[in-house]
């Protein structure tokens, strides 16, 4: 009996730890506040542009915004390495600024070719593919540091 | 352009949740969801790449972009390490490779992803 117990608590130990450690992960609130910051700001400027059309659609016009959205996601970046997060959670934060980057270049390069139906604007289906692509990282990155039972 | 989508969506969640070597039923459907996505946004891209919407150089960042997005989302879940949600997401769009996807435009694209 002592013997199957001590087996079942060795098995057991393990477990119990790491549920432990899941429930007690510490959240950053001010990680997850500036993640849906950058989330709404991502989804307004997209939304905005989708309706643009020259000169106002171009990356000239709008490369502030990228200046700012970058901004945005080196200070989650930052926040999260000030911080005690996972490695992982550090590399999802380096993912979403990568994530601008080439959100960037790929309007830069929308807008330097100039023979297709849309002109320098962006494709439609491309504005909303990186829409999609920003709420996806910046929705899983907020929700991580999100403490359970926050409606939030 | 036409993809049987629910046909290439599973096999990229798969891929990733064998990539995660996880047991967890919570992480596997986030897994499978985020194959789903990831899914649909190559359909998309591959899409307008057909359609000459976008040429070869944008269709490239918008695969880099959904790469960037589905590690984001996979390195954001609390049990997965960091080298796994880099594997999970190259094993989806290795799995990309092997399907429809293959045989279109993104071919070459994600022939060139490194491992």
């Amino acid at each position: 009996m002592t013997a199957t117990f001590r087996r079942a608590a060795a098995l057991a130990a393990p477990l119990a730890l790491a549920g432990c450690l899941t429930a007690t992960a510490p959240t950053d609130p001010q990680v997850a506040n500036l993640a849906r910051a950058l989330q709404d700001k991502a989804a307004q400027f997209h939304a905005a542009l989708a309706i643009e059309s020259a000169p106002q659609c171009t990356y000239e016009q709008n490369k502030n915004t990228y200046n700012d959205l970058r901004a945005a996601a080196q200070a989650i970046e930052a926040r999260i390495a000030a911080g005690n997060a996972s490695p992982a959670l550090a590399q999802a934060g380096k993912a979403l600024t990568r994530l601008v980057g080439d959100a960037r270049a790929s309007h830069q390069a929308a807008s330097a070719r100039t023979d297709d139906a849309h002109g320098p604007c962006m494709a439609p289906g491309a504005i909303a593919l990186n829409a999609q692509a920003f709420d996806r990282a910046t929705g899983a990155i907020a929700a991580s540091q999100t403490p359970a039972g926050d409606p939030q | 352009m036409s993809l049987d989508l629910p046909a290439i969506a599973a096999p990229l969640g798969q891929a990733m949740l064998a990539a995660l070597k996880t047991d967890s039923a919570r992480l596997k459907a986030l897994a499978l969801a985020e194959g789903e996505a990831l899914a649909q946004a190559l359909a998309r891209i591959a899409f307008l790449a057909a359609s000459g919407a976008v040429d070869g150089e944008e269709a490239k960042v918008l695969l880099r972009i959904q790469r960037n997005a589905s590690e984001a989302v996979l390195a954001s879940l609390a049990e997965v390490s960091r080298v796994s949600a880099g594997r999970a997401v190259v094993a989806a769009l290795r799995e990309a490779l092997e399907h429809a996807l293959g045989q279109g435009p993104l071919a070459p694209l994600l022939k060139a992803i490194p491992a």
